[in-house]
Formats: structure tokens, sequence, C-alpha cells
């Protein structure tokens, strides 16, 4: 009997504690709300959505000029390929560029697109996404110095052909030490991003 | 043109929370101008997109402040990468405490040194930390927070239970740090 009192006694006791504590943590966190909402930076909320709206609209424009310069060189070279006498080579050369110009506008809109749609994830998601972006970065840029690389070996097929042939060192010389530049810079550029990938990538995770 | 003047007005009201939010993750006065037109035109393209498109921007989220206040934490972080990046991000915590709202106001110094430190404080904490006690200041319930970060409302309680000891050990650590500065 003695020993329920106790126990009940100590439960009273630890109750008090723990709804002491709950005070002092909610009262803590009112004072944190209060001091929070003090900190408010000022802000010119005039001159706020004056450069949002400038900014929207330079975002808007730049997109539209993209677009309708793809398109308009799109159409010029199908106008070529259409009303022009050209040789075969000429036609296989605008027939194949025709579509790239108006494609690569569209797609360059359908990534901004995308870009403001995440804006509105969760957090989570955001990061995610974040993360995805980095490692496809990388991707391009493996692909990019593996088309430079092939590229820089047709290069060097021509340029032996056309020093054993023609002797034209100068030229070819001259061509394969530019691509080569080219070549060293993609390799470092690809190199950099994969040696940073790891801690970016872990760096994204922490916010997580 | 209803559309623009709507988002005009919701920028108007929101301005002072997008601007703490902002403040929680950068601390360079200029960084923090910056960031805060981002997330203005952030919301004002969620908003617009809302009307083109039913499968992103606003969907009937529990309030507007919450949708604002998740793409603004978005931006934020976003902005946390993108310095991170650049190595430029500073956590020295500086403050321009000129800046504030209620500098001007007849509340007394000691709860402006309180108002700043508790930006500084913010600063010095882990991300994921940070994000969470930032919303529960603004007044956003557990599970309001954990549908803007996209996690479960019993870790939304842990971040928010592991963030307060560090931030009250921070604050109690440096409570004139601030008043240094010129």
């Amino acid at each position: 009997m003695c020993a329920n009192q106790k126990a009940l006694s100590e439960e009273k006791l630890s109750m008090t504690e723990n709804s002491t504590q709950m005070n002092e943590l909610d009262k803590q966190l009112a004072q944190w709300q209060s001091a929070y909402k003090d900190a408010t930076p000022s802000v010119d909320t005039d001159a706020l959505i004056k450069e949002t709206k400038s900014a929207r609209f330079k975002l808007k424009l730049k997109g539209a000029v993209d677009l309708v310069l793809g398109l308009a060189v799109s159409v010029w070279c199908l106008t070529l390929v259409l009303f022009e006498p050209l040789s075969t080579y000429q036609f296989l050369l605008f027939m194949v560029l025709t579509p790239i110009p108006a494609a690569f506008g569209a797609w360059g809109y359908w990534v901004r697109q995308k870009q403001w749609k995440v804006q509105a994830l969760d957090v989570q998601s955001m990061l995610a996404f974040k993360q995805n972006q980095l490692k496809q970065q990388l991707h391009y840029w493996k692909i990019s110095l593996y088309g430079c690389l092939a590229l820089w070996c047709g290069l060097l097929a021509l340029a032996v052909f056309n020093v054993l042939m023609f002797n034209a060192f100068t030229l070819w010389g001259t061509q394969l030490l530019i691509n080569s530049v080219v070549v060293f810079i993609v390799y470092r550029r690809y190199k950099k991003l994969a040696a940073d990938l790891p801690s970016a990538l872990k760096k994204i995770e922490d916010m997580k | 043109m209803k559309e623009t003047i709507q988002i005009e007005k919701l920028l108007s009201e929101y301005a002072p929370l997008m601007a703490r939010i902002a403040a929680t993750f950068e601390a360079n006065k200029s960084l923090q101008d910056e960031l805060i037109q981002e997330m203005s035109l952030a919301v004002w393209r969620a908003f617009e997109g809302a009307s083109k498109d039913s499968d992103s921007g606003f969907r009937g989220e529990a309030s507007v402040k919450t949708f604002v206040a998740k793409v603004a934490h978005n931006k934020a972080v976003d902005h946390v990468i993108k310095e991170q990046r650049r190595q430029e991000f500073t956590h020295d915590g500086e403050f321009d405490s000129s800046h504030t709202t209620s500098a001007s106001s007849s509340r007394d110094a000691t709860l402006q040194e309180n108002a700043i430190d508790l930006m500084t404080g913010l600063r010095q904490l882990e991300i994921k930390y940070r994000q969470v006690l930032a919303l529960l200041l603004e007044g956003f319930s557990q599970l309001e927070i954990a549908n803007m970060l996209g996690i479960k409302e019993t870790a939304v309680a842990k971040r928010v239970s592991r963030a307060r000891q560090p931030l009250t050990q921070i604050m109690e650590q440096q409570p004139c740090a601030l008043t240094k500065k010129p």
C-alpha cells in the first residue's frame, strides 16, 4: 500500500516535471517566434514587384527570341531546300540542318518549363531532381568528350592522309593542334566534374 | 491583366515572409535581396503555371501561404547549392541590423538583439534543421511542414526536437555577438 502510494507520488512528480518542461519549451518557442518575426528584413515591395516584372519580361523575351531565331533559321534552310537550285551535297546538308534550330529552340523551352515546375515540388523532390541533374551533367560532358575524341581521330586520319599525299603539314598540323586544345579542355572539365560529383551529391544528400 | 494584379497583391502580402526565409539562408544583404527577387519570380511563375497546367503549381494546397513558403524554401535551398558550388557562401553570420523592419519601431533593443541572434543562430544550423525550425517559427503546423518538405510528420517532430538544443546552445554562447559590430 505504502509502495503504491510512493509510486503514485513519483509518477505525479514526473508528470509535473514533464508539464513544466513542456511549458518552458512552449515559452521558448513563443519567444523565438516573436524574435523571428522581429528579424524581418525590410523590403521595398513596390521596387520588388517592379524588378520581378522586369526580370519576368526579360526571361519571356529571351525565350521568345530563342524560339523565333530557331524557327527563322529552320524556315530559311527549308526555303533553300524547296526553292533554290542546290547540288546533291548542299541539298543533303540543308535537309539535315533544317529541323535542328527549331528542335533546339523547342528543347530549350521544354528545359526551362521543367526547371520552373521543379520549384513547385516539395523540397525532397527538388533535391532529388538536383542530384539527377548533376549526374546528367556529367553524362553530357562524357558524351561530349567521346564526340570530341571521335572528331579528333577523324581529323588525325585526314591530317595523316593529307601530309603523306600533299605534304600539307602546317595547315593540318595547326588544325590538329587547335582541336587537341579543345579535346584537352573538355577532358579536364569532365575529370573535374567527375571528381567533384560525389561531394556535390553528398552535400545535397545532407540537406535532405 | 487581372491575374497580374492578383499576383502583385500576393507578392506584396508575402514579401516579408520571403524576406525572412531569405535571411534564414543568406547572411549577405545584397545576396538576400537577389534571393528575394528570385523567390518572387519563382512564385509568379508557379502561379502562372497553375493557371495553364493543372498538374503543376498551386494545386489546392492547404493555403496560399503554404504554397508561397514552399516555393520560397525551394529557391533558398537552390541558392545554397549554387553558392556552395561557387564556394562563396558565407558562414560568418554577418547580418545588417539596419535592414530590419522593427529597427524604427518602439520595441526595446533587447528584443531586437534577440531577433538578430536568432537569425544568426538559425544560419549556423544544418539546412534540414534550419528548414523545419524556420517553418515552425513562421507558424506552420508539423503536418504542413511535412508536406512542404516531402518528409513524414514524425521526421519533422524529430528534426524540431534535435534542432532546438543546438540553437539554444548557439544563442547562449553568443548572446551579444552582433553588438560588437559597428
